[in-house]
């Protein structure tokens, strides 16, 4: 605060006072906001993980635990691996979910895509073992009260999701096609919407089928790595 | 918290931002000026583009700023360091339109100056970088915003002129009355949702 | 700008701000946060509270450095005393719970440009004691907590017949979903500005005396 004693004295119009007072007052400013982010920070980390652990327990059912997971993209194509670390926050990361016994129950995985008024985000939970996906839930979303949020509350769409079958086409040596759906279901937006959030439902069912579709490869090019975290 | 990259084209970031998600129709941004200024047709028109080059700059500086504070680490910084540019790029524009045209400085009066404090240029400044968009794109984003809130602008300083010549009862006369109109242009700018194309 | 109650004592300049001057249903100022987190009362109370604390927070420390401030430099130096505030409280709020910082999401930084808080550091706290500043800065805050309040409580009773998500008016209610919208919230601020013109106009006429309504002013 030694600037602002200066100032009183001074003649409060000289061009170099106002400088210093607004560099002076900034100056503080920038130290406070520092001093406040370092002393939340850790709290807020957690807040932030407790927060993604919790939404993916919902969709694992059965998980108690969850760990992190970071695809490293060590070689060409699919020659990565997945390394465990701290770092929840990026969408990067998939949340592997584990039962009592330590036994690999799915991963849990963020996804985003264009729905009605504004981006949708939600997270859904995928069985490797089964290849099945095992539910999701909508993290954030602007859509219509009443009609496009039905897709969380609305039963009988968010059971199509449940042991949703996931099919793998393999095309030679390209990467392999992912789509949801049985045999009889030939498409992803072959899961029946909701009248009245046709646009809605259909950017659910789109955003995870994209979604598993990204990581599907990956998942499966280093399995062991999620399977073997707890036993 | 900076995503890669967000793969929507340009045209759609464009009509999403100024029609389905407007920004004075649909987030409440710049209600200030929207019903401070709007009596006027032509004073309400120039507000808007003076607005919407800001919020242009805005985004820009929004942009670069958010990469620098990367950069340095110190993403704390973002509100401050916004705000702060925000403030002398209005006080810039404050003075060029006091040179160039007095008659519109005069008609602006207190509203230039409060362009610190419009929720629209802080706003389209931040959304950007929640939205993770590419240095064009956010460019687009902040041209299409401008767009919408200067037509949003239009369309009710052309409505209220038209209530000028009117007699409402003595109760609604004023903000209510214009509050009513937002909600109603609001509630017919709901019939854009959905349009801007698919992902 | 008010600055009309400049006689007041501290209780009567911070029952000024809560009713006759409540900066939102009176003098309409600070209106993006009002209209855009009022679907629910639970985010009215947050932001409420959270704008509250940014204004007394920086009212104090805008009237403890109002000597030594040079005129010129007074908007940018309020400002980014406002801009730390709302950097801090956005901090708090998100080591509170993430849950809410995200129902809140851009709204919490955009009160750095909400018109009442700059509005009350020019023309109440940079020319009055830290005493009244304070005793100002508390009032304006309850009442715009207040007003916060009022209006996110009609908009989730009749948006989806619950407040503060409680059902009150049964699982049969069908709610009206226009009320949670952003056209429902300009409905029912126009609908609260009208009672509380009819009710001021009411007193007074009961009263006899003659009473200049503040209209819209400029924020």
């Amino acid at each position: 605060m030694s600037q602002t004693s200066l100032n009183k004295t001074a003649n409060p119009t000289s061009p170099w006072q106002i400088y210093l007072v607004v560099v002076g007052v900034g100056v503080t400013c920038g130290t406070l906001i520092l001093a406040v982010h370092e002393a939340t920070r850790q709290r807020i980390t957690d807040n932030r993980a407790a927060y993604r652990d919790q939404a993916a327990i919902t969709v694992l059912p059965g998980a108690i635990r969850v760990t992190s997971f970071r695809w490293d993209d060590t070689g060409q194509g699919l020659s990565g691996h997945w390394v465990a670390d701290g770092d929840r926050q990026s969408a990067e990361t998939i949340l592997a979910g584990y039962d009592p016994a330590g036994a690999l129950v799915g991963v849990a995985i963020e996804a985003a895509g264009r729905g009605y008024q504004d981006t949708i985000r939600l997270i859904y939970g995928y069985s490797p073992t089964q290849q099945v996906i095992l539910g999701f839930r909508i993290l954030e979303s602007r859509e219509t009260p009443g009609l496009g949020d039905r897709v969380e509350t609305d039963s009988a769409f968010v059971d199509q999701f449940r042991g949703l079958p996931v099919q793998a086409i393999d095309r030679g040596n390209e990467e392999p096609r992912v789509e949801l759906g049985g045999a009889d279901q030939q498409r992803a937006w072959q899961v029946d919407g909701i009248s009245g959030a046709t646009v809605t439902s259909r950017a659910v069912a789109r955003t995870i089928a994209e979604s598993v579709a990204r990581w599907f490869p990956r998942i499966e090019a280093d399995l062991s790595t999620l399977r073997e975290a707890h036993l | 918290m900076v995503e890669a990259t967000n793969p929507e084209s340009l045209w759609s970031i464009f009509i999403r931002a100024s029609l389905v998600n407007n920004f004075v129709l649909a987030y409440f941004l710049g209600i200030c000026p929207f019903l401070g200024v709007s009596g006027k047709l032509q004073t309400a028109g120039r507000m808007g583009l003076a607005v919407a080059f800001v919020m242009l700059i805005a985004t820009v500086c929004g942009f670069a700023i958010e990469r620098v504070l990367d950069w340095i680490d110190a993403p704390f910084l973002n509100l401050i360091s916004l705000i702060a540019v925000i403030a002398t790029t209005v006080q810039l524009i404050e003075m060029f339109v006091k040179k160039v045209s007095p008659t519109l400085f005069r008609a602006l009066g207190i509203y230039l100056p409060l362009m610190t404090t419009n929720c629209a240029i802080l706003g389209v400044a931040l959304f950007q970088s929640n939205h993770g968009y590419g240095f064009l794109q956010a460019v687009v984003f902040g041209l299409g915003a401008g767009v919408g809130f200067w037509l949003a602008l239009v369309l009710i300083a052309g409505l209220r002129e038209k209530l000028d010549l009117v007699d409402p009862p003595d109760l609604v006369k004023g903000t209510a009355l214009t509050l009513v109109l937002a909600g109603i242009l609001s509630l017919c700018f709901m019939g854009f949702s959905g349009i801007g194309g698919g992902s | 700008m008010h600055t009309t109650d400049a006689a007041a004592s501290e209780p009567g300049v911070f029952a000024n701000g809560i009713w006759k001057q409540n900066p939102v249903l009176v003098q309409v100022l600070g209106m993006c946060p009002v209209l855009a987190v009022s679907n629910t009362t639970i985010n009215a109370l947050a932001m409420g509270l959270a704008t509250a604390s940014v204004l007394i927070l920086s009212s104090a420390t805008v009237s403890l450095l109002r000597h030594w401030i040079p005129p010129q430099a007074r908007i940018v130096t309020f400002i980014m005393v406002i801009a730390t505030f709302v950097t801090c409280v956005d901090y708090l709020v998100q080591s509170i719970s993430i849950e809410l910082h995200r129902a809140l999401g851009a709204f919490l930084s955009l009160i750095v440009v909400n018109c009442l808080v700059l509005g009350r550091a020019e023309a109440f706290a940079s020319q009055q004691s830290v005493r009244r500043s304070l005793a100002d800065a508390a009032g304006m805050g309850c009442g715009f907590l207040f007003a916060l309040l009022c209006l996110g409580t009609v908009r989730e009773l009749v948006g989806s017949g619950q407040v503060f998500g409680y059902p009150l008016l049964g699982d049969r209610y069908q709610g009206w979903a226009i009320m949670l919208l952003p056209p429902g919230g300009f409905f029912s601020l126009a609908g609260w500005l009208m009672f509380f013109r009819w009710w001021t106009l009411r007193r007074h006429s009961a009263s006899g005396s003659t009473f200049q309504l503040s209209g819209p002013t400029d924020g």
